[in-house]
């Protein structure tokens, strides 16, 4: 439990920046209706670089902090491999399911 | 139980420029034991290669006689304070002494003052009050050995004397490995005092040692007054 909380508190400072990429992703997908479908490729590999480049410049910033964690027996990848699995899940689960659903609309199926 | 940390076999080196070599150091439970040197000698290059953070191709850390690793991955072995800040700035001082399963009011008992920001976050507090809970967080946790990098820099002098207080009495329950510049609180509160010259550790004697390696000159570290 505990440790859950401190992956949740090194999440929260930047969650608001990753949150923002992934609504920005899924409101392209939504807001191109059914032609959102042929985007989700381009989509999909925007959340991967830019959640990528989040990991780079936050282990850049934050580096003093992770001895924080570290002195509670949490190292590095510790922390973020649960975060990356998460915040990569929050993009991915409702893009599928917003994609299934603009299939459906989609002309012929 | 008393439990001993050795640490040798280190060779550090940066290119082609050698840090560290030749390095040999114990401390024990019940021990607080000095690192002084010049800067750039490799003092904190030595505590992260102990730590576990810094990787060298040589190195041989042992617990009781056993080797470790990183030591990071245990912090009931052994913790470290680094010389800078280190503790999120957004987290509540509660927070942190539950993180660290340490007792608030054992520290109000040594730092009356401190009893307002129970409820406050650590960005909050001053640098030197902010320096005092990071240190306090370190010495009073639970752990076998701690490492403290720097602890009197940032800290008013009445509050220096309170924290070699909390080592003498910490070290009952633990190893504690210490280097600072303000070396006259080194020699107060250690048993033992390794000199790092050339990147070879010497065990010190006294005062005689730290001039003889160049750490100090025969006035000590008085400077003139205008």
């Amino acid at each position: 439990m505990k440790t859950i909380r401190l992956i949740l508190t090194f999440y929260k400072s930047f969650a608001f920046i990753s949150l923002l990429i992934t609504c920005t992703c899924l409101g392209l997908l939504y807001g191109f209706g059914a032609k959102g479908i042929y985007m989700i490729q381009a989509l999909f590999w925007f959340k991967i670089i830019t959640l990528a480049l989040t990991v780079y410049f936050v282990n850049i910033y934050k580096k003093n902090q992770f001895y924080y964690y570290k002195n509670l027996g949490l190292s590095r990848l510790i922390i973020w491999i649960p975060i990356i699995v998460f915040d990569f899940l929050l993009f991915l689960i409702p893009s599928i399911i917003l994609a299934s659903h603009l299939h459906e609309t989609l002309p012929g199926s | 139980m008393k439990h001993s940390l050795e640490v040798d076999s280190i060779i550090l080196e940066f290119d082609t420029k050698r840090i560290l070599q030749d390095v040999y150091l114990k401390n024990e439970t019940g021990k607080t034991t000095g690192i002084l040197g010049r800067n750039g000698s490799g003092k904190t290059c030595l505590l992260n290669i102990i730590y576990g953070e810094l990787k060298t191709n040589n190195k041989s850390i042992r617990l009781d006689g056993n080797a470790i690793y990183d030591g990071y991955r245990n912090p009931e072995i052994l913790r470290y304070l680094p010389q800078f800040n280190f503790i999120p700035r957004n987290i509540k001082i509660k927070r942190i002494f539950k993180d660290f399963n340490i007792d608030f009011s054992q520290f109000i008992g040594y730092f009356p003052e401190f009893k307002k920001y129970y409820n406050s976050k650590i960005g909050n507090l001053s640098g030197g009050e902010n320096r005092i809970v990071e240190i306090y967080s370190i010495i009073a946790s639970k752990t076998k050995f701690c490492m403290l990098d720097e602890p009197f820099s940032q800290v008013m002098p009445v509050h220096v004397d309170t924290i070699k207080n909390i080592v003498r009495a910490e070290k009952e329950k633990k190893g504690i490995i210490i280097t600072d510049h303000l070396y006259e609180h080194i020699i107060d509160i250690c048993d033992d005092i390794y000199v790092i010259s050339n990147g070879k550790t010497y065990l010190t004697q006294d005062k005689a040692d730290l001039i003889k390696h160049g750490y100090i000159n025969q006035k000590g570290s008085q400077h003139p007054r205008k």
